[in-house]
This record gives structure tokens, C-alpha cells and sequence, in this order.
């Protein structure tokens, strides 16, 4: 055993050393990862950098309102004297968790029924890839606008509306993978050992399918974020006072000429957030297929 | 007699082990509108083998005769459309997924492909310990302490255990493989084309393996080649197929020096010879391997065969036994 450990010990070096020199490689990937670190530590110690946590939950201000960006508000406050820097802080902690559980839910819907799709074959393929279709034939934001309605106008609703049009992506993509992994004399093997079907699926084939996901999943890290800003900017996502930065640039339209700050700052942070998913996932896939990587 | 089975002890009583009968398995050819099945590509039709205990059963024919849907078949990659594979005297399709399950540790697989018949993503130990997770039977082995013993016994570094597939040779993970096979001490092992895809220097080193796990261990071989020296070298029987059908079979010296069958003797002045004055008369046969969708009638190789008479066309020709368990499909002997 202590040999083994050796070994695999030696190899984490070697691979370790192997991605510092693929990121030195690749500066945008490497850029992109630093924003997003900094991004995720500002959402996790948003009550101790904000200096205005109060804020962020809808304490107003009324005196202070429209206050230019300066010492004390660092990008200035909103119509009613809110901290913007707090609330776009905040922001960033909304942003982040609704990318993270509409990817985890598309993932958990999309990827059992890909494999299914592509490991049964036969009827059960086509009776999920029809449902699929039936998904994918109406635009993305159309059906995420249409069943926000539905719900009920929350950012919980707003999620799970975006994950219901986004599932039919994985479910495809890891179909495609099971499909050529099927015929292989490993899975032939263990159907011979005897191995289950579940095992099969989630061991031999998703293990091995698992590359074009997490790229395809850190992309659409940032197209949810979006998507759930366009959701909240229509007033279907999150609500007021909720410090959502798609909400946050719905209320400053009317403020836009005399107060710009109050629509630049969410906006700023909602692109270099969407540039930084893109970027990492960008830099993923090259990683992960040898031929596109640019060494 | 030939190095691996002349050091073996002789087994006595030759009990029977697997057995197919009339074995059949249609692939369907899809087509049209609602892809139904248009045709049916008759990859087995009407196998009927025998493998006794202790024994290496050798199955020679050229490309698509149906040699490697035979293993897959019988190992239950496949489902068969008709017919039966007796294992020990029963039914394998008889009792249940239980009885079913039980078969599948004591029938054995090794592919030719080293390069994917192993999960690249798991590691060695993980892949030798697969075929134990599955049965109760194993429930508490020691993972590492069986991945070692399983190295050691197909002559590997036990200490790489922990490495992946893609850090050893082709003939290395050959020897994975055999060792996966192994883990359950099957009784019955299948090697499809094991040496074909590894280079030359582990193609000896796979064979000089499989040799001695025949003489030192309690397991019966089905080895599937078209490489006729590799047949000679493992195994005591043989059966010969062509498109989808066994022409001949019987004792590995019996047909080799008595071929009955016009293609088992085309087949085998295919071998070539190393002697200069040898006179041995190369049959070389006409025209390609007629399509498995729509075999021709009668006896399924009077298209190729150079002694082919009319009624050749018309009949069947049943297999039959001419002494010695030395049988061949074919009217004119």
C-alpha cells in the first residue's frame, strides 16, 4: 500500500507541474481562474468587505440618494441611498449560486438521461431524445420566461425555469459520448463480468465522458448568469430588495443620464464574470483536447 | 505433441463443459422510414461446439465468419436468437438472471484490443478488482492484496497496481487483461484474437503466459485465431468456421494432417512454410466471402470451392462424424 501511495504521490507532482506550465501557457485561462477567485472569496466574505451590509437587504437611505461614487460610497449609492458597492458585493453571491444550482440542476436532470438515452438505445433513446426536442424547439429564454411565469415571479422559480430549458444540452451531449463508448471492449468486458447496468453507466461511461461536460458546464456557468440577470431585469427573477445586479440595472434605467455609475458597476461586474467562465471553459477544452491545444 | 499440452496432466474423465447447441444470432440490417429491420445479417447459424473440462478448443476461419460473435455471444454480450449454450449440462438461459450471474464469473473474456478492452480512467487494481465486486461470494477481499496477486501471477510488477492502463505496453496490458479474467478463477476462459493486436516480442510473451496458466491452472480454453500457429501452440481441438457455420472440427492433429474439408485444406496450405523444398500446393480460392445477409444455399461454400459439384447448390450438408470426434460439414467425402 505505502508503495502505491508513493506512486500515486509522484504522479500528483508530475501532473501538478504539468498544469502550472499548461496555464503559464495559456494566460487568458489563467486570468479568467483569478477573477473567478476572486469573485467566489468576494461572495464568501461579502458581510466583511461590504462596508454597508445593511444595505444589501434593503435598508434605505432616502437622504443619501444618487450619491456620486467617492470615499464613502465607493461606487455610489442608488434612488434610495443605498451602498452600491455592498450591493453589487452581494450581488456577486446571488450571481454565483444561481450559476452554480442551475448547472448542478441541469446536470442532475441532463446527465442520468443522456447515459440512459445513449447506453439503452432503442426506444428509450428515442422516446428522450423526442423530449428533449420538444425542449430545445422553443428559444432557451423564451421557455425560461414562459415557465418563470407560470411559477411565480422568484429567483428560486427564475432557477429552476432556466434548468428546465437547459438540460436537453447535457442529456445530448452525454448521449453522443454513451453512444460511442458503448461499443467498446471495456464495456463489452463488463458486461461479461456480469457488471450492472447502473454500473456500467455511471462507472465506465460517465467516467469517461466526463471531459466535454465539465467544459460544456463551466461555459454555461456564464449564459446562466445571464440569463437569469435578463430573467430579473424583466422582473421575473429576483425581486426587490433583492441586490440582484440584472434587478439592480432594471431600476437604473431611469437613472441612466444622470446617474451612471448606478447601471456601470453591476454591469461591469456581469461581464467580467460571463468573460471569465468563458475564458476558463475556453482554456478547458483546449486542455482536455490535445488538438486544439496551442503548446 | 506441443509444448503446452504435453507437460498437462492428462485429465481422465473428459466432462463436458459448454456446450452451444444449434446457436443462431441474427444481427438486424435497419432500414427504411421507421428503421425497421429490412434484412438479417446471419452471423451464427446453427453452431453446435463443445468444450470439455480441461480442454482448449481453437476456433480458426477468416474474417466475419462469425468467430468473435461466437465469444460474445457466449459470454452474453450479445443475446443469441435461437438455440442453447449448456454450461456444465445446464442451460445458461434456463434458471434465471441468478444462474445466469453465476456463469458470468465462471466464463471468461480477454479481448484483442488491449487498448480498450481496460477502462483508461481506472486504475489497475480498480480493473482487476471489477469482476470480484460483482458477486457476494468475493464480498471482503483485499483490493491491493488481490490486485497483487493478480499481477504477480501474469508476470507484472505487483507495485504498479496503482498506475493507470496508459502507463503500460500493449503486450503489458494484454496481460491486465488476462489477469482481470483470471480474478474469479473462471473455469472457462475465451481469448478472442489475444496475440493479433500486440507486436511480435509480447505476442511470444502472451503465448508463453497462456501456456503455462493452461498447464498450472484448472481452466479450460476457447481460443479464437486466424492465425493457425497460434491455434497449434495453445490448443487440442479444433473447429473451423465459415460464414456463420462450423465446417470442421476435431482433434487439433486430426484435422491438421487430415483435412476433410475443401476449406480447412485451402485454409491451411495458407500457412506458410519456412522449408525451401516444401511441395505442399498452395489452393488458392476464387471470388470474395459471399455476403452473411444472404448466404448462398446449400452448403454455404460451393460458391469458393474448387471440387464444387451441382448438388452441391441443393443440400445441406450436415456435420459428421468420421471417427476419432473428427467431423466435417461437407457431401462429397
Amino acid at each position: 500500500m505505502i508503495a502505491f501511495k508513493e506512486t500515486a504521490e509522484k504522479n500528483m507532482n508530475k501532473k501538478a507541474g504539468y498544469y502550472i506550465y499548461l496555464l503559464k501557457k495559456s494566460p487568458l485561462t489563467t486570468a479568467g481562474l483569478i477573477i473567478i477567485g476572486i469573485l467566489v472569496a468576494l461572495a464568501i466574505f461579502a458581510p466583511l468587505i461590504a462596508p454597508y451590509p445593511q444595505d444589501a437587504a434593503g435598508i434605505t437611505h432616502v437622504s443619501e440618494k444618487l450619491l456620486p461614487p467617492g470615499a464613502s460610497h465607493l461606487f455610489g449609492t442608488d434612488e434610495l441611498g443605498r451602498d452600491m458597492f455592498s450591493r453589487v458585493i452581494y450581488g456577486t453571491r446571488i450571481s454565483l449560486g444561481v450559476g452554480t444550482l442551475v448547472v448542478c440542476l441541469s446536470l442532475a436532470i441532463g446527465v442520468p438521461l443522456g447515459l440512459a438515452a445513449g447506453y439503452a438505445g432503442g426506444i428509450i433513446d428515442e422516446v428522450i431524445m423526442r423530449i428533449t426536442d420538444i425542449f430545445l424547439s422553443f428559444p432557451p429564454m423564451l421557455l425560461a420566461i414562459v415557465i418563470a411565469t407560470f411559477l411565480g415571479r422568484n429567483l428560486t422559480n427564475a432557477m429552476i425555469a432556466i434548468a428546465i430549458s437547459w438540460w436537453p444540452w447535457y442529456t445530448r451531449l452525454i448521449r453522443s459520448e454513451a453512444i460511442s463508448l458503448k461499443q467498446r471492449p471495456f464495456i463489452e468486458a463488463a458486461k461479461a463480468m456480469g457488471t450492472s447496468r447502473f454500473k456500467i453507466m455511471f462507472r465506465h461511461i460517465l467516467i469517461n465522458s466526463w471531459s466535454p461536460i465539465i467544459v460544456q458546464a463551466s461555459m454555461d456557468f456564464g449564459s446562466v448568469i445571464l440569463t437569469s440577470a435578463a430573467l430579473s431585469f424583466l422582473g421575473l427573477g429576483a425581486q426587490p430588495p433583492q441586490p440582484e445586479w440584472g434587478l439592480m440595472l432594471n431600476t437604473s434605467r431611469n437613472y441612466f443620464l444622470t446617474a451612471p455609475w448606478y447601471s456601470v458597476f453591476p454591469g461591469i461586474f456581469m461581464f467580467i464574470t460571463v468573460l471569465a467562465f468563458n475564458f476558463v471553459g475556453d482554456g478547458l477544452r483546449e486542455f482536455m483536447d490535445p488538438k486544439l491545444r496551442r503548446l | 505433441m506441443h509444448p503446452a499440452t504435453s507437460q498437462r496432466k492428462a485429465v481422465m474423465i473428459m466432462a463436458e463443459l459448454l456446450k452451444t447447441v444449434n446457436l443462431k444470432k441474427y444481427f438486424p440490417v435497419r432500414g427504411g422510414l421507421f428503421q425497421r429491420p429490412v434484412a438479417w445479417v446471419h452471423a451464427l447459424d446453427g453452431v453446435s461446439i463443445q468444450i470439455d473440462e480441461g480442454e482448449s478448443l481453437g476456433v480458426v476461419g477468416e474474417s466475419g465468419c462469425g468467430k468473435s460473435t461466437l465469444a460474445r455471444v457466449i459470454t452474453g454480450i450479445y443475446d443469441a436468437t435461437s438455440g442453447d449454450i449448456l454450461f456444465k449440462g445446464k442451460s445458461i438461459f434456463s434458471k434465471g438472471a441468478t444462474h445466469y450471474k453465476s456463469i458470468r464469473e465462471d466464463v471468461q473474456i480477454v479481448f484483442q484490443d488491449p487498448y480498450w478492452s481496460l477502462n483508461p480512467r481506472l486504475r489497475v487494481m480498480d480493473i482487476l478488482y471489477e469482476p470480484l465486486e460483482n458477486s457476494k461470494k468475493y464480498r471482503g477481499v483485499n483490493k491491493a492484496a488481490k490486485a497483487r496477486e493478480l499481477m504477480e501471477l501474469v508476470g507484472l510488477d505487483p507495485e504498479k497496481a496503482g498506475e493507470y492502463p496508459h502507463e503500460f505496453s500493449g503486450g503489458q496490458r494484454q496481460r491486465i487483461a488476462i489477469a482481470r479474467a483470471l480474478a474469479t478463477d473462471p473455469k472457462l476462459l475465451i481469448l478472442d484474437e489475444p496475440t493479433s493486436a500486440v507486436d511480435t516480442l509480447s505476442q511470444a510473451q502472451v503465448l508463453n503466459l497462456l501456456a503455462d496458466l493452461y498447464r498450472t491452472r484448472n481452466v479450460s480454453y476457447m481460443l479464437i485465431s486466424h492465425d493457425l500457429a497460434v491455434v497449434q501452440y495453445i490448443c487440442r481441438t479444433i473447429a473451423v468456421m465459415y460464414l456463420g457455420q462450423v465446417v470442421e472440427s476435431g482433434r487439433i492433429e486430426d484435422v491438421f494432417e487430415n483435412p476433410l474439408h475443401p476449406y480447412t485444406m485451402a485454409l491451411f496450405s495458407a500457412i506458410p512454410s519456412i522449408s525451401p523444398d516444401n511441395t505442399r500446393e498452395r489452393i488458392i480460392l476464387e471470388g470474395n466471402v459471399p455476403s452473411a445477409v444472404n448466404p448462398p444455399k446449400g452448403c454455404r461454400f460451393h460458391t469458393r470451392c474448387p471440387e464444387a459439384k451441382p448438388e452441391c447448390s441443393n443440400v445441406v450438408p450436415e456435420l459428421k462424424d468420421y471417427g476419432n470426434g473428427h467431423s466435417a460439414a461437407c457431401i462429397r467425402i
